[in-house]
């Protein structure tokens, strides 16, 4: 139940923005349709939505009942935590349009991303606040959070299939163009001695040394380029597909803030003459840049086979980094999967054993819809994916 | 952008406590009180001098003949604007002893100005200093090492730099330079060449300094250098003030606390001595001295009787005894003129009553006498004990005055009694059940000795009384009582001064008394120190006037007007005019003040106005650069909280945070600060 309403919050605040890009799109499309002089003849139309969480601590309803929209780090403070270990959290949310032509695909797709990385001193902090208890010094706080929004039109060309000999190869290119919507990534880092009296004209102070790092975007006008490879060979019955996307890609931030602050609550000390000076609490400098962003690499690798109504095969999916998670290592799906066709309703079942994912999808000519999940019992997962797909051909 | 970020846990909470103290802080920020005038270095001026002393470097025995010609020299002083080349003023220099020499400078310099000052000591050869942020603390002296440094500053400029240090960064350059240089600037001719060296760029050691001052600049790039002194100063002085004010807001707080809780209880003791004056009410209770009556007659009694029980054999003399709880009072006339024989008539409209309380001999006794006086009256007829008639005529409207002497042993110390003199007026209506009207007491209460409690308490005041009358009910809507005195206590336990004396301007007593029982409502108190109440970190004339309401707790204003000096700091002065006031609960409601914070022959001048909610700092400093700070419940509002330079050229913004913001020139970036 809870699932479902946040599902419906979460759509709700989407729906203005969605229904901006479906406009967007139709204009886009109508334009192509127009370049192309009527000659190409466009055939579908798919309009999606994925949704992604993940997270090593949480289960899925209590992440549900925090606001995960924009005060994650905020509402984190409200819970207490049971277990404590380094947090990571990943969220990835995109939805958009695909219209489907002969030989050419336009697609805008909005992409929102958010990622936190926090130390297990930072959870006993939260947790010292939030329930008190008796721990005077927590050293090594520390927390990143990146939230990263932008939107993709990708035009895709698709090859005609050529056969040498038994073997059917065809290939496509995309070209991606960005547009950045939002930006921001922040690193928190701190000591805090809750005992210690270091200042003398306070009662009860603490004691903070820390760090924060922040960068966010002020302009709105951020954009960038990239290119986007795919193929398929299929040979005796066997399908071997790969996607290759975000080649070269980046997006440039025109205009970014960058602050780095020092935060030293020891800020009492003596100058020449042994007189007190009161230095500031927090000091810091900023600059305001450009930054160009470089999007990750990610390369999708596929082999199935059919065997009548069903088919097997393995799928290797890697990107360069998790886009939540700008200093992140790279990121791989090893998955098995099982199909069954039944008139055209496809039921497919997958395991990424590297990551221990299960999926379950279903997809018919109009709809596809998929619920991925690290356990069944789904209130106590860690991580969820949904995605919902609607087709129509004309 | 609104960001709600997991490191405001950690700064919030410091924060949060700070701009609470900093609220308050703020509000013991001060003023320079009337006097001020007298105060040295304080009072806002712009002025600012220059002294130093000037050291010649000497030649060898070879030139000693310059050297004795120099006796004779004069130097001249060029003091000139090192920013814009001006030249500004010139003096001579003072000869103190060979080679050295004093300087004073006072004309045509503003503080915050950055002086390069030449002593010409032969017709082309200078020595020299450059003066960073005039009016901050840096010694003026001029001697070899500050020449190295001025003429590195000077090349600085000239290669085209934008020269920013401040004073402490000059500070760590001449000593660098002295400890490298320590045995060629003994001798002038050394001096010399080593000046040329420096001129011509042939000195490594000289590079690298001013590429230290170019570095340096560049960190402190539009005005961030000169907005984070200032900064600086007021996070100190800040702090100095919360210090300051709190400790002394504290101190009198509780000497007053004291002082009032004595002043409450003996205000109270006070008016339970004086309640039987009041409550054995002539103008009501017409009393007779019927044996089988009961101990007094009301007014409307006498109206209802048909017959005077017992009409006095002396029809002249005329006595009524009362019995009023413990004491007896007897009222009496002569009444001489007021009875006519011949119509068997009775007049009491205008006769002079013999007034008292108990006899001498008790510890509270009352003496004086009671005026009637009435145009109108109305007429009774009444029949005595020999069945004559005899008609009673009776003031309609009654108007007197009750004077006297009082005394009580438990109020007044000294055996001299104290005189009173309350003015009754009374304007009622007599109809069938009840007496209609109102009944006011105007007068005046003298004690001309000492009162003691719990210390020496001097009275002089003046008790007003004015009430309701309700048939047998007397109900007195409230009782002012002026006081004009001084009340000594030794009480005041937080005090460190245990002798604090205050004078009280004004004392408003209000109470009520209903069923003959008075209650203290409260004591309006207005009044100020004698003595200061000092602390142990601060020292100087601080007066604290206050004014307010005194019950239980202590509620009441201050208003401090004076400066004092921290005694570690005897080079920081804090003038304070701040007016405290609390609600109704004690707690802080207002903090209103003028602020001017002397330090270093720094100054921060402005003021504060600030609410639990609202803070507004206004401060300008020696430079002329304004620093604003408003918050709204803690939080800073971005929009009125900068600081401006003297050209009204914003140089620095303050966040909702309380984080500043210095920006360079091209305003892409810059350096952060917190204001705490």
């Amino acid at each position: 139940m809870k699932l479902a309403q946040y599902i419906n919050i979460l759509n709700k605040r989407r729906v203005v923005f969605l229904i901006r890009q479906l406009f967007f799109s139709l204009v886009m499309a109508l334009f192509i349709i127009n370049l192309f002089s009527l000659s190409v003849k466009a055939n579908s139309v798919e309009v999606s939505n994925n949704y992604y969480i993940s997270n090593n601590i949480l289960s899925i309803s209590e992440i549900i009942d925090l606001n995960t929209e924009d005060n994650l780090s905020n509402e984190l403070k409200q819970l207490k935590f049971n277990k404590f270990d380094h947090l990571k959290y990943y969220r990835n949310q995109k939805q958009g349009i695909k219209f489907i032509f002969d030989n050419f695909a336009i697609s805008y797709y909005s992409n929102n991303n958010h990622g936190i990385r926090a130390s297990k001193q930072t959870l006993k902090f939260l947790n010292r606040i939030n329930n008190y208890n008796d721990l005077n010094k927590i050293n090594d706080i520390y927390l990143r959070e990146q939230k990263i929004d932008f939107n993709v039109l990708k035009l895709s060309y698709l090859s005609e299939k050529y056969e040498l000999k038994n073997i059917e190869i065809d290939f496509g290119f995309d070209l991606n163009y960005y547009q950045g919507e939002n930006f921001s990534y922040d690193v928190y880092s701190a000591d805090v001695n809750l005992k210690n009296s270091v200042n003398p004209f306070y009662e009860d102070p603490i004691q903070v040394r820390g760090n924060w790092k922040e960068y966010y975007n002020l302009s709105q006008k951020n954009n960038g380029f990239g290119f986007g490879f795919n193929s398929e060979i299929y040979w005796e019955g066997i399908l071997f597909a790969l996607d290759i996307d975000n080649i070269g890609a980046s997006i440039n931030w025109n205009k970014v803030k960058y602050k780095n602050k020092n935060i030293d609550t020891e800020n009492v000390s003596f100058d020449q003459d042994d007189k007190i000076e009161y230095n500031s609490t927090i000091t810091g400098s900023w600059i305001d840049f450009g930054y160009k962003m470089n999007l990750p690499l990610t390369v999708n690798f596929k082999i199935d086979k059919e065997f009548d109504k069903w088919n097997l095969g393995t799928k290797l999916k890697w990107k360069e980094w998790r886009i939540s998670d700008l200093t992140g290592t790279d990121y791989l799906n090893q998955i098995l999967f099982v199909t069954y066709n039944n008139n055209n309703h496809i039921y497919k079942y997958e395991y990424d054993f590297k990551n221990s994912l299960t999926s379950f999808s279903f997809a018919s000519n109009y709809f596809k819809c998929e619920l991925l999940t690290n356990k069944i019992d789904i209130k106590n997962a860690q991580t969820l994916a949904l995605k919902a797909v609607f087709n129509y051909n004309f | 952008m609104k960001k709600q970020k997991l490191f405001y846990l950690f700064v919030l909470m410091i924060i949060f406590a700070l701009t609470m103290a900093g609220c308050s802080g703020g509000g013991g920020s001060s003023d320079s009180p009337a006097n001020d005038s007298s105060l040295p270095g304080t009072g806002g001026t712009d002025s600012v001098s220059v002294n130093g002393t000037i050291d010649i470097p000497q030649a060898t025995a070879q030139a000693t003949a310059l050297a004795t010609s120099n006796s004779d020299f004069e130097i001249i002083i060029n003091v000139s604007d090192f920013d814009t080349d001006k030249s500004l003023t010139s003096v001579e220099a003072e000869q103190i002893s060979q080679g050295k020499y004093k300087y004073t400078v006072t004309d045509r310099i503003k503080p915050g100005q950055n002086l390069l000052i030449e002593a010409f000591y032969e017709e082309d050869k200078t020595v020299s200093t450059y003066i960073p942020n005039l009016g901050s603390k840096f010694s003026h002296d001029i001697d070899p090492a500050s020449t190295i440094v001025a003429e590195i500053i000077k090349k600085s400029k000239s290669d085209g730099t934008k020269v920013r240090i401040l004073p402490e960064e000059v500070m760590n350059l001449k000593n660098k330079i002295e400890e490298k240089y320590k045995d060629s600037l003994q001798n002038k001719d050394d001096f010399e060449k080593k000046i040329v060296e420096i001129k011509d760029g042939n000195d490594a050691f000289a590079d690298k300094i001013q590429a230290e001052v170019e570095d340096i600049s560049e960190s402190n790039t539009g005005d961030i250098g000169s907005a984070k002194e200032m900064v600086s100063f007021v996070r100190n002085a800040g702090v100095f003030l919360e210090d300051s004010a709190t400790k002394q807001e504290v101190t009198i707080k509780n000497n007053v606390e004291a002082v009032s809780s004595n002043l409450g209880s003996f205000i109270e003791n006070f008016e339970t001595e004086l309640s039987p004056l009041f409550l054995s009410d002539f103008a009501n209770r017409v009393p007779t001295n019927a044996p089988n009556s009961p101990d007094y007659y009301t007014i409307e009694d006498l109206k209802e009787l048909e017959e005077m029980a017992n009409y006095p054999e002396d029809i002249n003399e005329w006595e009524w005894k009362i019995k009023d709880g413990d004491n007896t009072i007897i009222i009496s006339t002569d009444a001489v003129n007021i009875v006519d024989e011949s119509t068997r008539t009775i007049d009491f409209s205008s006769t002079k009553f013999t007034y008292k309380i108990n006899d001498k001999n008790s510890s509270y006794y009352f003496d004086g006498y009671i005026n009637t006086d009435s145009a109108r009256t109305v007429t009774k007829t009444v029949t005595n004990g020999y069945n004559e008639k005899i008609t009673l005529i009776i003031p309609e409207k009654a108007e007197g005055n009750i004077v006297g002497e009082v005394k009580t042993s438990n109020l007044i110390n000294s055996a001299s009694p104290a005189n009173i003199n309350i003015k009754v007026k009374q304007d009622s209506q007599i109809s069938e059940n009840s007496i209609d009207g109102d009944v006011s007491w105007d007068g005046k209460l003298i004690f001309p000795g000492l009162i003691t409690y719990d210390g020496t308490l001097s009275y002089q005041g003046k008790a007003k009384v004015v009430g309701d009358l309700e048939t047998n009910n007397i109900y007195y809507d409230y009782l002012d009582i002026q006081f004009n005195g001084e009340i000594k206590t030794d009480s005041n336990a937080e005090a460190i001064d245990k002798s604090v004396k205050i004078v009280a301007d004004k004392l408003d007593i209000k109470t009520e008394i209903r069923n003959n029982i008075f209650e203290l409502d409260h004591i309006n108190l207005t009044g100020y120190f004698v003595d200061i109440p000092k602390t142990s970190l601060w020292s100087g004339d601080l007066s604290a006037n206050f004014k307010g309401q005194v019950s239980e707790a202590l509620l009441t204003d201050f208003d401090f007007r004076g400066i004092i000096e921290h005694i570690n700091y005897a080079d920081l002065e804090i003038e304070l005019n701040p007016e405290l006031s609390y609600d109704q609960e004690g707690k802080l409601k207002s903090i209103v003040s003028d602020i001017n914070v002397n330090r270093d022959n720094k100054f921060l001048k402005g003021r504060v106005d600030a609410t639990p909610s609202l803070l507004k700092i206004n401060l300008t400093n020696q430079a002329g650069n304004e620093f604003n700070l408003v918050t709204k419940d803690g939080k800073v509002d971005p929009a009125k909280s900068y600081i401006e330079n003297s050209e009204g050229k914003k140089i620095a913004e303050i966040n909702e945070d309380g984080l500043i913001y210095y920006s360079d020139e091209n305003g892409d970036q810059g350096e952060i600060g917190s204001i705490y």
